[in-house]
């Protein structure tokens, strides 16, 4: 199996992903649950961690079928140890 | 596509208030129900999801301490309802679709390209006749039968297709390239004057020249013989070939008379017919019929021109006039008709003299034109031979 970057946030064994274009979208693979959820930041769980997105105008474009698709101006991201 | 799915099926803009958004998301998402563009705007959710999923949100809006409320419904189902007094419309829309469909079994244009020396009319009028007009049906035209026949009627024509694009048909040929005559160099000839002359340039190609500048000869005197004498006495025979300038004088004779008849054209008048779908629908009354001429004014979509549009048709109608000429006038015609015919007869001449008289007589007028010109007097004739 190739290496892929976008499967490494999670413990090893599960298919948690980020894929990212440009800062104005961003889908988040296997989201267990939305933590924080505003304009300006939205915090999602991936198990272990938590991620949090910072920036403008932020919504979830599709929160369904196991992706979240976050679009609006996205500034920063954290990662968080639970 | 989505976006389209989402019409056919219906979606629902809906707000939600109070409580916890993100447990309101959780709980959705946990009972398998999909949202789209959720936005948090920090006093109300506003997100979407489908007719029937919004059903089920009661459930996790409850759990959540949220208040729901929709702001839209869109979709085709509620676009429907929404506009169902307006039935006229959606008869209007299918009316128009088959009405288009309907259409578009039909010609509605006719193309033809590469028409060199072919008459465009004329070739109209075979179309028409073999079916291919507008308004005539598509599935109709056997277009195989058509090229054959418009092969057989026009004979100069190499080949000829025909297209049909959409309610176009386009019409495509291509001519025979005239070959050029292929001019005898074998057969042995001798050049005679064609007329008498007095030879002022002697240019001998091929053959032995039978005169040199200064002679004189009369009409059909050997200029240059094609029979060539060798050393040794033994002849052969070759064609003859040169240009030989001689100064001659001609005489034209023409006559006017002074009653002529003459036959005068004039634009009588013009009707207009409205054009649509290959019809004619008059907006003036019918003239008797002279000379008819048409000129379509279509609309046009791009380069494709519509089937409506205006038809002007003028009817010229002939008049017979008796014209009865003065005798200057008579002169001046005359004088006036043998200029032409100089210019024409002795265009690649030398003109050195050219006199004009006039010769009165009864009911008419004789010009008599005296032209004194150098021209090229060769003229090739065979050489007659025993056996």
């Amino acid at each position: 199996m190739g290496f892929n970057p976008l499967k490494n946030i999670k413990d090893e064994g599960n298919n948690a992903g980020i894929e990212m274009y440009g800062n104005k979208r961003m889908i988040v693979l296997d989201c267990e649950c939305v933590v924080d959820f505003s304009e300006s930041c939205i915090v999602l769980s991936l198990g272990n961690l938590y991620m949090k997105i910072r920036g403008d105008n932020l919504m979830i474009s599709t929160f369904a079928y196991g992706q979240t698709d976050i679009t609006g101006e996205i500034v920063t991201i954290e990662f968080e140890r639970v | 596509m989505i976006y389209i799915l989402r019409l056919l099926k219906g979606f629902v803009e809906f707000s939600a208030e109070g409580g916890f958004p993100e447990r309101f998301i959780n709980l959705c998402k946990i009972r398998g129900i999909s949202l789209w563009g959720v936005k948090n705007d920090g006093v109300k959710v506003i997100a979407f999801t489908t007719e029937q999923e919004f059903q089920e949100l009661k459930t996790p809006a409850e759990n959540s301490g949220m208040m729901l409320k929709v702001i839209k419904k869109h979709g085709l189902k509620n676009f429907s309802k929404r506009h169902k007094w307006r039935c006229g419309v959606v008869f209007g829309v299918v009316m128009a679709f088959l009405f288009w469909i309907f259409m578009s079994g039909y010609v509605w244009e006719i193309e033809i390209l590469e028409t060199q020396g072919v008459n465009v009319e004329a070739f109209t009028e075979s179309l028409a006749d073999l079916g291919v007009k507008i308004g005539a049906r598509k599935s109709e035209i056997d277009i195989i039968q058509v090229q054959n026949k418009l092969m057989n009627e026009y004979s100069e024509l190499l080949w000829v297709s025909l297209n049909i694009f959409g309610g176009k048909v386009q019409v495509e040929m291509s001519e025979f390239v005239e070959q050029k005559e292929i001019t005898d160099t074998k057969t042995p000839i001798n050049l005679v004057a064609s007329k008498k002359g007095e030879i002022v340039l002697v240019k001998g190609y091929n053959g032995v020249n039978a005169v040199k500048e200064g002679d004189n000869v009369t009409e059909g005197s050997l200029l240059i013989s094609g029979v060539v004498k060798n050393f040794d006495g033994s002849e052969y025979f070759t064609r003859a070939k040169g240009e030989i300038f001689a100064k001659t004088k001609n005489n034209e004779k023409l006559v006017c008379k002074l009653k002529n008849k003459s036959e005068i054209t004039c634009e009588a008048e013009s009707r207009y017919y409205l054009y649509a779908f290959a019809l004619k629908i008059p907006l003036g009354l019918k003239t008797d019929g002279g000379f008819l001429t048409e000129s379509r004014k279509l609309l046009k979509s791009g380069k494709t021109a519509l089937p409506f549009g205006i038809i002007r048709e003028d009817d010229f109608k002939s008049i017979g006039k008796e014209l009865e000429y003065s005798t200057e006038e008579a002169k001046l015609s005359a004088l006036s008709e043998a200029v032409k015919i100089k210019r024409e007869k002795y265009n690649h001449t030398e003109l050195e003299k050219v006199e004009y008289s006039f010769v009165e007589a009864e009911n008419k007028v004789e010009i008599n034109s005296k032209i004194n010109c150098v021209e090229d007097i060769a003229k090739e004739t065979p050489i007659l031979t025993e056996n």
